[in-house]
């Protein structure tokens, strides 16, 4: 009889662990310009593989206190530890939504439109209170601005959530997208920091304009 | 018998499970949530008309018909879309297909494209883009008379297959066009041949009060909602034949107009295709690996590399397609831009002449007016 009560208070207790991030709280809209083109910067960006190895790390850090714990037959507090295997899926994960190393921002007063080089544009309309919500058969975004920050909340099913933030920087001359991939199997989630600097796609001599019946059409004349 | 009691704490900490730990994908804001669905209203669109023949007639109705250049409908109010740029070309060009289709039946006397709502004609069609993918048309139609009858008010949707789409000189949403046609015919059978003389007789008079307020206001009254006629005014009243003049300019400047949308229509027609075609594959596909994916089984490890590039795979397919379709329409508009301004630049100053004209003959007509009036 009380079995079903323990189970319910586990559920509670654990319940929670796996469900991704919680609902957020934004900060007055301070939208910011990020219009143009922009190339990341792997010099400034954080390196997945050595995030990875910091975060296994840790792990090892962890398990051997729990270890020691253990053997001085004290309990241990602290929540369940994710495993190896679910981690390097995480980072892994992580690295293919970072991949995009090209960005093009698009903005006008009520739309941002973030191109991203072999991957799916993140677009938000930001002319109402965030967060605009866009649901698909396949998931659920969420955009605005969160003070002079862009974000895009993507929550997919079988409890994978992505979260950009997109900042720039006070010079204008370098963008961070943060990237925080979260799995319902691993406590933390997985962040990684790219730095984007301003490029000028016009120094490379053409320009390019898609067409519908010619696709995309590039020219070396200047603008009018 | 203690079971009560733990059941009831079992299910109000399960709600408490339920509640804080509730799906992210479930709108906790009270903001409304945009789907496909909402933004493209596919619920509100009658099944697609059948295939069917225009009725051809021999004996047109003496009735000059006016298609009034289509609005733009609903809007995506993610106001991302592409497409709501494509659709101000549509508008014309949809417009001038009705007006093709309505001149091919034979039912009518002059068919003419109208940049504006006017009472030049003595039947008016205006219509309403709802959705337009190169997959679906859905228009609303709306046809009334110079007395203020209403002959159609209905919602059209028409549905193209691939086949409509191999012989690149068929229009892929015809039968939509051939419906409206048909239902206006068969609302132009139930007047009587009376009432279609009265008809023109308002029509006349309501275009002429249009014109001189002051000269024709006692011709025409409203009952009911609708204009009936006082008195007509003499054959050879030398007001009606200053009247039939300067509605001839206006002809004039309407066929002028009419133009434009014939050569936007040969300018553009071969890209609006491409865009038509290119969007129906799209659409297909979209829908195609919608129902594919939607029914694929997650068979790997929660929290597996699988699993989560399995989800994070769909997702990105859906949205690249949904943007490939966004890029084609921009595609569309920057290939068309500078036809599309050239035209509507042309049109605007025509209006604008169109409206200098009017203020004109009214001036003069007001002078005539006086002056006649003097004189008795």
């Amino acid at each position: 009889m009380r079995k079903p009560l323990f189970f319910a208070v586990m559920l509670l207790l654990i319940g929670c662990q796996t469900d991704g991030p919680k609902p957020a709280r934004y900060a007055p809209a301070d939208p910011i310009d990020m219009t143009g083109n922009w190339e990341v910067d792997y010099a400034r960006s954080d390196n997945i593989q050595r995030r990875f190895n910091t975060i296994i790390r840790q792990l090892q850090q962890e398990a051997e206190r729990r270890a020691r714990a253990a053997e001085r037959g004290q309990s241990y507090s602290g929540a369940p530890m994710s495993s190896g295997r679910e981690l390097l899926a995480l980072a892994e994960m992580a690295e293919i939504i970072t991949a995009p190393e090209l960005l093009e921002v698009i903005q006008t007063d009520n739309t941002v439109r973030v191109k991203r080089e072999n991957s799916f544009a993140l677009i938000c309309v930001t002319d109402r209170p965030p967060p605009t919500i866009t649901q698909t058969p396949f998931g659920e975004e969420r955009c605005g601005w969160d003070g002079h920050q862009l974000f895009f909340d993507i929550t997919l099913p079988d409890g994978l959530s992505i979260r950009h933030r997109l900042t720039r920087s006070a010079l204008a001359d370098s963008l961070v997208l943060q990237t925080a991939v979260y799995s319902p199997t691993v406590r933390e989630p997985f962040i990684v920091n790219r730095v984007f600097s301003r490029f000028d796609p016009s120094k490379a001599g053409y320009r390019c304009t898609q067409t519908l019946s010619k696709g995309t059409v590039c020219t070396t004349e200047k603008p009018n | 018998m203690n079971a009560s009691p733990s059941l009831a704490i079992l299910t109000l900490l399960l709600s408490i499970v339920g509640m804080s730990c509730s799906s992210p994908r479930e709108s906790t804001t009270g903001l409304p949530v945009y789907t496909a669905a909402d933004v493209s209203g596919a619920a509100d669109w009658p099944p697609p008309v059948a295939k069917a023949e225009l009725q051809l007639e021999s004996e047109p109705l003496p009735l000059e018909v006016g298609v009034v250049v289509f609005e733009e409908g609903l809007r995506n109010p993610d106001a991302q879309d592409a497409r709501d740029k494509l659709r101000s070309v549509e508008t014309r060009l949809a417009a001038a297909y009705l007006r093709d289709i309505l001149t091919e039946s034979g039912q009518w006397g002059a068919v003419r494209v109208l940049p504006g709502a006017s009472h030049f004609a003595a039947l008016t069609l205006s219509g309403v883009i709802i959705h337009s993918d190169g997959r679906d048309f859905v228009v609303d139609i709306k046809a009334v008379d110079a007395t203020n009858r209403v002959w159609l008010d209905a919602r059209f949707h028409s549905q193209a297959s691939a086949v409509e789409y191999l012989d690149s000189t068929t229009e892929p949403f015809r039968p939509l066009f051939v419906a409206i046609a048909n239902r206006l015919r068969v609302a132009a059978e139930d007047l009587a041949s009376t009432d279609m003389a009265r008809l023109m007789g308002v029509a006349d008079l309501r275009y002429a009060q249009e014109l001189a307020p002051e000269a024709f206001s006692a011709y025409l009254s409203e009952e009911s909602g609708f204009l009936q006629p006082n008195r007509l005014p003499a054959d050879s009243d030398p007001m009606m034949a200053r009247i039939a003049r300067i509605r001839n300019q206006e002809a004039l400047f309407i066929d002028t107009v009419d133009e434009q949308y014939v050569d936007l229509r040969e300018e553009l027609g071969p890209t609006y295709r491409l865009w038509r075609r290119s969007s129906f594959e799209q659409a297909e596909y979209l829908e195609a690996y919608t129902e594919r994916a939607s029914g694929r089984e997650l068979k790997a490890k929660q929290g597996s590399f699988a699993a989560m590039q399995q989800v994070y795979s769909a997702y990105r397919s859906v949205r690249i397609q949904e943007q490939d379709l966004f890029e084609l329409a921009t595609g569309f508009d920057n290939e068309t831009a500078p036809t599309v301004l050239k035209v509507g630049e042309n049109v605007v100053r025509l209006g604008g002449t169109l409206d200098e004209q009017y203020s004109q003959w009214r001036r003069i007509l007001g002078q005539i007016i006086v002056i006649e009036q003097g004189a008795l």
